[in-house]
């Protein structure tokens, strides 16, 4: 064999591979194969791992899309309704979370039998026993407060129902011991409660809510539309026993508040004139009362107040159906109701007859000493009959004949022209629903009756706010008049000082002449139990025969009383009327005996809330020796 | 083998990937449910508040501290000036239901201090 002969393969042991050696390679491609099935079966695994959840992410079975859906809950977010606060931000109407108890008698029924049937596995006589509706009854009954039978007769009587409600609100305690006793089948159901810290003060001006956290009356359906919120919802995971596991994010929409809103009106004013307005209404066994205190810078309604009483055997003039169903839901009369101002109204016509020179403060009026007869033959009476009398007197005294005469000496335009300045017969836009426009005698029908009419107050009917609206020209050194502010703007402090009025009613010289003649209606005239010892004040009286409900003429035996008033003297800071609904004639009726006082008390205690300092000295004992005796 | 330890590196790597993603996002649910605990509590503080506010205001009402003051004698009309010039009432005028703090200075003794503007506020 040389190098150059091929090579023959080997036979050699050596050079074959040897039988067993297949052995290795087998196993390398057997463990590769098992590699590989394992990696396909892992593959396979994880890919219908992924689809499975893939497919319950995106359809799930209808089965499972219901047991898991009872794991999500959308609740309504409550939000809550505005506040309506007073001047000074404390609460007149604001919202709470009240809670509903309620139960669900078909669970209770079953979970009762189930237990029964339980406890019969050990005395046999249990189930023939068994009372499903007993140890629910008798829990609720300590927490309600009701006798257990109650419970029971009402459970039973609806068995068969899911939803029974049991109280629509509980307090604190009957909560926490709900609570405490996690009673199966009884339930919480939160809601939105109206509550009004301040009771019944200002009812009918506040209003009321109705079963829908809805505005029904007053200033909660005034301003409604401000009041109401918009609820949130919240779709929460909960786990097996109802906890809150999570919110997501976008699962949530929070509720939108109503907005406040903040009334002129001071709590505390409002006591004070609720206060002295019910004692006299009380006292004089009147069919009602109305009260309004303004400011006579801002025009705000620092206090508004109406009573009205049903007395038994009278035929009331005045009635209020919503009243009876709940007092909040009655009408503000004070806006709603015009009224006859009789000789209240005295002043603002001797104010015009005066600017527009028709009389002057000290010119005698010649008035005869009996009832005075106008050129057109109408005989005007009057309470007494002094005879000639200065024109202030006229006021003082508040004597018809002499309006009267006066009256005359005008154009009808021109005490129609007042009549339209001074705001009578136009809305005040106070803002509260069913404002009344008054009623004022149209040019066409404007007669000389009317002319001596109106003059005296008669022939016309004013809302008590148009009352004081036009009496804080007087009330003004500009001689303008205010616009009545019930609601305070939003995003002002509401610390006004002053805000300007309408045009110039009363130029000075006049405005201090009525004034002066004012003062003497207090001091000397019909008002002097309406003369306080802290401050002077000034105004006009009234007493004006009712009208007769549905008929013509009035009747001579019922009255409405009134004072209308402004103080202190100087720098009057407040305006306030008080009206005496048909007071009992016996007990007296004349505005400055019965509505006067109340005005004294209102402007003594208000100006003192307000710190305004006195302007009048204490009336000091001419001895003492004597007064310490 | 070494496809095998591959592939257990693969699969320890993705199930390490996957337990940290599961520990995420278990974390991600507490603070979810922890959020949602708090905002519950919030709720129930928000209603606690305005229960309380009610509370608050019933117990304030004029005519129960009214009522209050006159059970234990307490005369609370305010406290007057010694200057009763009509004049002096002139540019005292506060807010609308706001008691106003008096601008009229007291008799001022001899060496005495001056009084404060706001001496009545602090009473």
């Amino acid at each position: 064999m040389t190098d150059g002969d091929p090579v023959q393969p080997s036979c050699s042991p050596a050079a074959v591979p040897a039988a067993d050696g297949i052995a290795p390679l087998r196993q390398a491609e057997l463990t590769r194969r098992w590699t590989r099935g394992i990696v396909a079966c892992l593959a396979v695994g994880l890919s219908l791992t992924v689809l499975r959840v893939a497919q319950l992410k995106v359809a799930p079975p209808a089965q499972l899309d219901a047991a898991a859906g009872w794991r999500t809950s959308l609740r309504k977010e409550v939000a809550r309704r505005g506040e309506v606060l007073d001047a000074r931000g404390r609460p007149l109407a604001m919202s709470l979370v009240g809670y509903r108890l309620f139960c669900d008698p078909a669970f209770i029924y079953e979970r009762g039998w189930d237990l029964a049937k339980d406890a019969a596995k050990k005395d046999p006589t249990a189930v023939a026993e068994c009372d499903p509706f007993r140890d629910a009854a008798i829990e609720l009954s300590k927490v309600l407060r009701q006798p257990p039978q109650a419970i029971h007769e009402l459970l039973k009587a609806n068995a068969e129902r899911r939803y029974v409600v049991l109280s629509q609100e509980i307090d604190e305690q009957q909560l926490d011991a709900i609570r405490t006793l996690d009673l199966d089948g009884v339930g919480l159901e939160s809601r939105l409660v109206r509550d009004y810290p301040a009771g019944g003060l200002a009812g009918q001006l506040i209003g009321k809510v109705g079963f829908e956290h809805a505005g029904q009356a007053g200033v909660e359906f005034a301003f409604d539309k401000e009041l109401r919120p918009v609820d949130g919802r919240v779709k929460a995971l909960r786990d097996a026993f109802g906890r809150t596991l999570w919110i997501n994010r976008d699962d949530y929409v929070p509720g939108d508040p109503g907005q406040d809103v903040r009334l002129s009106l001071d709590l505390a004013v409002q006591e004070i004139a609720e206060r002295h307005l019910g004692h006299m209404v009380e006292e004089v066994n009147a069919g009602g009362g109305r009260l309004i205190v303004m400011d006579t810078g801002t025009g705000d309604i620092l206090a508004m107040a109406d009573f009205l009483q049903e007395r038994p055997g009278w035929k009331e003039a005045t009635r209020d159906p919503a009243r009876k169903i709940h007092p909040s839901l009655g009408r503000n009369r004070n806006v709603t109701d015009p009224y006859e101002p009789g000789s209240t109204f005295k002043s603002f016509v001797w104010a015009r007859a005066t600017q527009l020179g028709a009389a002057k403060p000290s010119e005698i009026i010649p008035l005869p000493n009996g009832p005075f007869v106008t050129g057109f033959g109408r005989t005007i009476h009057d309470v007494k009959y002094p005879g000639p009398v200065s024109w202030k007197t006229v006021l003082v005294k508040s004597l018809n004949g002499g309006m009267a005469c006066v009256a005359m000496r005008l154009k009808h335009q021109d005490l129609r022209q007042m009549v339209s300045d001074f705001g009578f017969g136009q809305k005040v836009g106070i803002g509260i629903s069913g404002e009344s426009s008054g009623i004022v005698t149209r040019p066409a029908k404007w007669s000389n009756y009317t002319q001596t009419s109106v003059a005296m107050g008669h022939e016309i009917a004013v809302t008590p706010v148009q009352m004081v609206r036009a009496f804080s020209a007087f009330a003004r050194k500009d001689g303008t008049m205010v616009q009545p502010r019930l609601v305070l703007p939003r995003g002002t402090s509401g610390s006004d000082d002053w805000l300007p009025g309408s045009k110039q009613l009363i130029t000075p010289d006049v405005l201090a002449e009525a004034k002066d003649a004012m003062t003497g209606v207090v001091e000397e005239g019909t008002a002097r139990k309406a003369k306080s010892e802290h401050y002077q004040m000034y105004g006009k009286t009234g007493t004006a025969e009712l009208a007769v409900p549905g008929q013509r003429g009035y009747d001579r035996d019922r009255y409405i009383a009134s004072f209308l008033a402004a103080a202190p003297l100087e720098n009057p800071r407040i305006v306030v009327l008080c009206i005496i609904d048909d007071p009992d004639k016996r007990k007296g009726h004349f505005g400055g005996s019965i509505a006067g006082p109340v005005v004294r008390d209102v402007v003594d205690e208000t100006l003192q809330y307000l710190g305004v300092p006195y302007d009048r000295r204490p009336a000091k004992p001419k001895d003492p020796k004597v007064a310490s005796r | 083998m070494r496809l095998f330890a591959k592939l257990l590196v693969v699969v320890v790597a993705l199930g390490a990937m996957g337990l940290a993603l599961l520990a995420l996002r278990q974390q991600r649910y507490e603070v979810s449910n922890e959020i949602s605990r708090t905002h519950n509590r919030i709720v129930e503080q928000e209603r606690a508040r305005w229960r309380l506010r009610a509370e608050v205001a019933r117990l304030s009402d004029p005519a129960d501290i009214r009522a209050a003051a006159e059970r234990r004698g307490i005369d609370l009309a305010p406290i007057q000036q010694a200057s009763t010039e009509p004049e002096a009432a002139v540019g005292s005028k506060s807010p609308a239901g706001k008691p106003a703090a008096t601008k009229i200075p007291a008799p001022a003794k001899p060496n005495a201090p001056k009084p404060k503007a706001d001496s009545r506020d602090r009473r």
